[in-house]
């Protein structure tokens, strides 16, 4: 058999810290074909970006490096600076994550494409540009002669990605490094990216090695999948392999803790993977998943594994992989589910034709003259509005779970603090439990942050760095009770258990908890005034996977038993389908489709919606063959484009002037369900269902055992 | 709960933060700062001969045993006179800075957390003493009128309390916008609490490190002042107006100028490197790369 | 861009005005009796009188501001009390020799000292880098006029070199002219070029560690492109406000190191006016100092906005 393009074995990777030596890669071995997309995937931790960093010669000077890494046979490791760098951007290309940063500043568009011509192929300059504007078209950008002199700064994230893409393919490379290069992207983008990835590897017979978390990306893109955990490869093998029937316990883990994009999801557990991620400066000994494994024996904490050949081009880092059951289904919830209220009774929070605008100035932008008393011309910096909230009205009853999606700037997490006076509306009302609180000066909304609470996104932005867990939860609890809290540490210590953490975490400082711990404590110091509503705002979207699924679990198991109603803000469509009742649909300020969750994941939909759907990247094998709705630029309308339907500019299904200028009509297939489209009704619900048939339950863990 | 659905610690937190040794440019600064401020604390106590003894017979002595850093123009004792002087610089820089912290951060927190009006009528203010340069600014304060030793401190003191205002705000701005200031107004908490309670906390390292630049500043600024005699006045006197009398002197005894010179230099590097060291311990960038 | 300029200018002219305000308020009304105080401590309630009324102290406050300002705008800095000559020439001819001392050492200090810094981030961790930074604390931890006395006692007591303090006219000379200007550049230079290394090496070092550098080198461009192309025009970006802070520490360091060589500039004739309480000089000579460093703020921040392009493109919406 002939070389592979690039064949990694035995690369260790090895940092000195304070606290000793640090393995971040054990003994990786993989392989690229030309033409092939291997993907690398991993939680944070795993070591993914050392081996893409290790391939590219660029990591630090503190980095001690074993192993072999070839590339079309010829040994990379130990190669001077000089012929590295002339392997770099020619032979093998890289994509970094995050497009906003990865851009010069003060370079152009063109230049920073065109220069691994002018410094690598010796190009002249302006023949350089020429092809810089053929590669800009060939990602797939408007207007690419016109880019050429733009500067970073004036492009959405998108057109980054797509530029960033073309400067790694420019000089003809025959590898394409990716870390996770659509991960700081919507999901729309995210699927026209991984389309654009998908044709160049076709057309320029491109071996891709794609790093990513996302085990649904994995499924679009890749051929085979290689699974890292703390530094080792724990599973090697086709995608249909890996995805469809895992072997190693870590793998089906993973897929198990997934939230699935399907319908009849509410209300059930999803299964985590136990325990914390090893420390990597003081590994366990033998299998380094043995603490996490619930299949774990003697032999496993004993022998460390190796890397088991399997049929085919099949490998797994267990010796029992051949002999596992399904990973363990998650315990029924602790306490009854509290009943849905009925429909049709009063709202505990709503939100009436609600507006927040917000003036931009744009700098540069030029001046705008306007009269002042009748004759005085008076300068004005031109700024444009911008409508964060577009008169939206939306309720959350008692008790239940109202999921808002939307894309990155849609105004979802404005229309969350709205609804807590964290932000002031321009216009509309907020009625809580019945009272009109829109105009309440923030003195008397005692009552309302009692009993109105938030949770946050990030979790190192979310507690006070200098306060002690007890400390934060503790005076939420002093500030709604009436004089002093004689037991407050025992108040507090429930408030933990409640979350699951124990009650010495009281004396705990944030550094010292993890990330889904110090997100355990948000909830408990949410918790802590005894709220009715909570909006949780991207909870789980800075978590990992098999994290997210302890937080959801736990978010659930909460609204179960207090009957805590939540508005539940998340980019992610599988984790609202798995937590909500209703859904709404959000983009550019507006709702475009609201209804049950059942609803709105089922045909009739709103043409967002639908393409939020099929972008939606899911890990079931064969769903990414499933037709695909593919939306057009990637950013939400300039003020002035705003007339009409506000998806008008992207819409797959527009139907002509009448979207532009007239406000769509609400359409309601059935009560409850609201769609704001022009579209007939009929027209809508001839599209077929988005959401892939799971062709196995998933209490099985995505193994058959048959 | 369900047991699976934890991610549970072992009794012993695993992320502990580890034991971190002080920066050595701190335990050095903070070393030579502790000398010298014990020196001229004791000063009264230990310096050999009193600071405005003058000894005619012993006039531009050299340094000898008698007299370590030699005599001046008028026979008095150098060492005696730097050890007295540095009093006046001491004071100089801590009570400048003190002054200039005491305005500068209520301002520059009020500004940050307000924004609006009250911010945009407090950074003008800023913008115009910050369009004069720094000692001008000490000189148009100090021109007119009898100078004396604290008129320059509160010169020195308003001269940097813009820069101190712009970095409390700056830091206040960006930590208004975290997550945990949400929702410490999520959970009804008053603007004081917020201020003193949530923000200056997470504030202070930054303002501490530029805290003790500027006392470095005060002192160099305080010198400048007194050397061109609108500082200190005789008979009591501080480094720069030492420098500044001994100034005809540099030809025949150049001790005399030297002395006191050193002295300040000493104490300004052990400043500097005492903020080195305290925004390498501070510095949160600095903590993480230490965890990871 | 055009707008932007057109604010900053605004800005300045706003603050100058300001500034004229507050100078004339603190030299005209704090001290109390500014005719006292000129006409002598001993001096007859009617001598004060005649000097206030000289003065025009006994009319309106608005009325003398009106005075005052309007014959600056035309070209009138007023009459010094003390050399009961105009001020303008005067001051005129200081600031010429100030303004080729101040030039000399910003030059010195722009290529040296951003030079230093670069050289220092590049070799970061190296011996060159130590050195520098011992250099730069020394340098910012000295007083000028400290700085000063030791060049004198090096290079114009024990070696004899260069003279030690005054200034050679035109005509005397290359050499005398140089030589008189050698020391005070020097001692000017030595403070800032630390100050201004210093900073330049960590914004270097800041963009060396960016993600944009990380992904030039992926593209396997040259080590020479990388750092000049990709680093050094984001590094200097700050540079420049530093630069422009720095302008004024010049000229404070101008006022003092013209004090300790006796060099005839402005500085020097600033704290004669101050000495004597020479209130026409004092305050125009404060106000043309504080008009020059707005200018050189102003260019300052017309050199950023123009090697932004986010200032001189403005967020163009995509």
């Amino acid at each position: 058999m002939a070389e592979p393009l690039l064949a990694i074995s035995d690369l260790s990777l090895t940092y000195e810290t304070p606290r000793g030596a640090l393995q971040a890669l054990d003994g990786v071995s993989l392989a690229v074909e030309a033409g092939e997309a291997v993907a690398v995937v991993g939680e944070s931790g795993s070591g993914k970006s050392s081996v893409a960093l290790a391939i590219m010669g660029l990591l630090g000077r503190e980095a001690m490096l074993s192993g072999s890494i070839r590339f079309e046979g010829r040994e990379l490791t130990g190669l001077d600076a000089k012929a590295r760098r002339e392997l770099r951007g020619r032979a093998i290309g890289m994509v970094f994550q995050d497009p906003f940063t990865s851009l010069n500043p003060s370079l152009t568009i063109g230049e920073q494409v065109a220069e691994p011509l002018v410094y690598g192929r010796d190009l002249r300059r302006s023949a350089a540009l020429a092809r810089a504007i053929a590669a800009l078209g060939e990602v797939g950008l408007a207007n690419p002669a016109a880019l050429v002199t733009a500067y970073p700064h004036q492009l959405s994230g998108g057109m980054q990605q797509r530029v960033l893409i073309a400067a790694a393919v420019i000089a003809g490379p025959r590898l394409l490094v990716l870390d996770e290069p659509t991960t700081a992207l919507d999901v729309t983008v995210e699927a026209q990216i991984l389309d654009l990835l998908d044709g160049l590897r076709r057309d320029r017979r491109l071996g891709m090695l794609f790093i990513t978390h996302n085990l649904g990306v994995v499924n679009r893109i890749a051929d085979r999948v290689c699974v890292l955990y703390a530094g080792r490869v724990v599973e090697l093998g086709s995608r249909e392999e890996v995805l469809g029937s895992p072997a190693h316990p870590y793998t089906k883990g993973l897929l198990a803790s997934l939230p699935r994009l399907s319908l009849g999801e509410r209300g059930r557990r999803i299964a985590p993977i136990p325990g914390r991620f090893p420390d990597l400066t003081d590994p366990p000994a033998g299998c380094i998943f043995a603490p996490r494994c619930p299949f774990v024996e003697e032999r496993c904490r004993a022998e460390t594994q190796p890397l088991l050949e399997l049929a085919g081009s099949r490998a797994v880092r267990c010796w029992k992989s051949g002999a596992l059951g399904a990973w363990p289904a998650p315990g029924p919830p602790r306490a009854a589910t509290h009943p849905l209220p009925a429909q049709g009774s009063a709202p505990l929070v709503a939100a009436q034709t609600l507006s927040k605008l917000y003036q931009r100035g744009r700098a540069g932008g030029g001046l705008a003259w306007s009269r002042r008393l009748g004759v005085l011309p008076w300068p004005r910096l031109r700024s444009e509005i911008v409508r964060a909230v577009d008169r939206l009205s939306l309720a959350v009853g008692r008790g239940e779970v109202v999921g808002l999606v939307g894309e990155s700037g849609s105004g979802k997490s404005t229309l969350g603090r709205i609804m807590l006076r964290l932000v002031e509306p321009s216009s509309g009302r907020i009625l809580f439990d019945g009272a009109d609180i829109t105009a309440l000066p923030q003195k008397a909304l005692a009552g309302l942050r009692k009993r109105a609470q938030i949770i946050f996104q990030n979790p190192d932005s979310s507690l006070n760095p200098r306060r002690r867990v007890g400390e934060a939860i503790g005076r939420a609890v002093v500030l709604h009770a009436d004089g002093r809290v004689p037991d407050l540490r025992a108040r507090v210590e429930r408030l933990l258990d409640r979350v699951g953490l124990p009650p010495a975490y009281y004396d705990r400082y944030p550094h010292q908890l993890s990330g889904g711990e110090k997100q355990r404590v948000g909830i408990a110091r949410a918790l802590a005034t005894g709220p009715r509503f909570i909006v949780c705002d991207e909870p789980v979207s800075a978590l990992d996977v098999s994290v997210q699924a302890t937080i959801l679990n736990l978010l659930g198991d909460i609204r179960d038993e207090l009957g805590v109603s939540y508005l539940f803000i998340s980019h992610d469509l599988s984790v609202v389908a798995h937590i909500a009742d209703r859904i709404a649909v959000m983009y550019s300020g507006r709702i475009c489709e609201m209804g049950t969750a059942e609803a709105v994941l089922a045909p009739p939909y709103h043409p967002y919606t639908e393409a939020l759907l099929s972008a939606a990247p899911t890990p079931i094998p064969g769903a990414q063959r499933r037709q695909r709705v593919r939306l057009r630029g990637d950013s939400a309308p300039a003020a002035a484009e705003r007339a009409g339907c506000p998806f008008h500019s992207r819409c797959p299904r527009k139907l002509g002037a009448i979207c532009e200028t007239m406000e769509p009509p609400l359409l309601e297939p059935r009560p409850g369900h609201s769609i704001a489209c022009h579209l007939p009704l009929a027209e809508l619900a001839r599209v077929p269902p988005v959401i892939p048939a799971e062709p196995c339950a998933r209490a099985c863990g995505g193994f058959d055992p048959s | 709960m369900a047991a699976p659905a934890l991610d549970r610690a072992p009794a012993a937190p695993r992320r502990r933060r580890p034991a971190r040794r002080l920066p050595a440019a701190l335990l050095w600064g903070g070393a030579i700062i502790a000398a010298v401020v014990i020196l001229i604390a004791l000063a009264p106590a230990i310096a050999p001969y009193p600071y405005d003894e003058m000894n005619i017979l012993a006039r531009l002595q050299p340094p000898s045993a008698a007299h370590w850093f030699g005599t001046d123009e008028f026979g008095r004792d150098v060492l005696s006179r730097v050890l007295i002087g540095g009093r006046l610089s001491l004071i100089m820089g801590f009570g400048a800075t003190a002054l200039c912290l005491a305005l500068g951060v209520p301002l520059g927190l009020l500004a940050g957390y307000r924004r609006g009006r009250v911010d945009e009528a407090i950074m003008r203010v800023m913008d115009v003493i910050m369009s004069f340069p720094p000692i001008l600014l000490g000189l148009l304060v100090l021109a007119v009128g009898t100078p004396s030793f604290w008129k320059a401190v509160l010169a020195v003191g308003l001269v940097y309390v813009p820069s101190m205002v712009r970095l409390t705000r700056s830091v206040t701005l960006n930590l208004v916008s975290e997550e945990f200031i949400v929702a410490a107004h999520a959970r009804g908490e008053g603007a004081a609490y917020i201020l003193f309670s949530e923000i200056l906390p997470n504030a202070w390292p930054p303002i501490a490190v530029e805290a003790s630049l500027k006392v470095t500043f005060a002192i160099l600024l305080g010198a400048s002042l007194s050397f061109l005699g609108m500082g200190a006045q005789p008979p009591s006197s501080d480094w720069g107006l030492m420098i500044s009398g001994a100034r005809p002197l540099v030809n025949s005894a150049p001790w005399v100028a030297l002395a006191p010179g050193l002295a300040m230099c000493l104490t300004v590097i052990g400043i500097n490197l005492l903020g080195d060291g305290l925004r390498e311990a501070l510095d949160p960038r600095m903590v993480r790369a230490h965890r990871q | 861009m055009a707008f932007y300029v057109l604010k900053r200018l605004l800005a300045i002219a706003a603050i100058l005005a300001v500034m004229s305000v507050l100078i004339f308020l603190i030299t005209q009304i704090l001290p109390g009796n500014v005719a006292q105080v000129i006409a002598g401590q001993f001096a007859s309630p009617e001598t004060v009188a005649a000097v206030a009324h000289r003065l025009g102290l006994d009319q309106p406050l608005l009325v003398q501001y009106w005075r005052w300002a309007s014959g600056i705008l035309g070209g009138d800095l007023g009459v010094s009390l003390v050399m009961e000559r105009p001020v303008a020439p005067v001051l005129f001819h200081a600031l010429g020799n100030s303004a080729l001392l101040a030039a000399l050492s910003f030059v010195f200090v722009v290529l040296v000292g951003i030079g230093l810094g670069i050289l220092a981030a590049i070799r970061h961790g190296g011996i060159l880098d130590h050195c520098a930074s011992i250099f730069t604390y020394v340098g910012i931890s000295v007083p000028e006029f400290f700085w000063g006395i030791v060049l004198i006692l090096v290079f114009a007591r024990y070696l004899d070199w260069l003279p030690s303090g005054g200034a050679a006219a035109w005509g005397e000379g290359l050499g005398p002219w140089i030589s008189h200007l050698v020391l005070p550049a020097a001692t000017l230079t030595f403070t800032l070029i630390a100050h201004v290394s210093r900073l330049t090496r960590s914004s270097m070092i800041e963009t060396l560690r960016s993600q944009y550098v990380r992904n030039a080198r992926a593209k396997g461009l040259p080590e020479r492109v990388v750092l000049l192309r990709h680093a050094l025009r984001n590094a200097l970006l700050p540079t420049i406000t530093v630069l422009a802070i720095d302008v004024g520490w010049l000229i404070g360091g101008v006022v003092v190191v013209e004090a300790v060589f006796a060099y005839p500039g402005i500085g020097r004739l600033l704290i004669f006016a101050i000495q004597h309480h020479d209130l026409p000089l004092i305050q125009a000579s404060i106000l043309v100092i504080a008009a020059i460093y707005c200018l050189a703020n102003l260019i300052a921040d017309l050199l950023y906005a123009y090697f932004n392009p986010k200032i001189r493109y403005g967020r163009a919406s995509a």
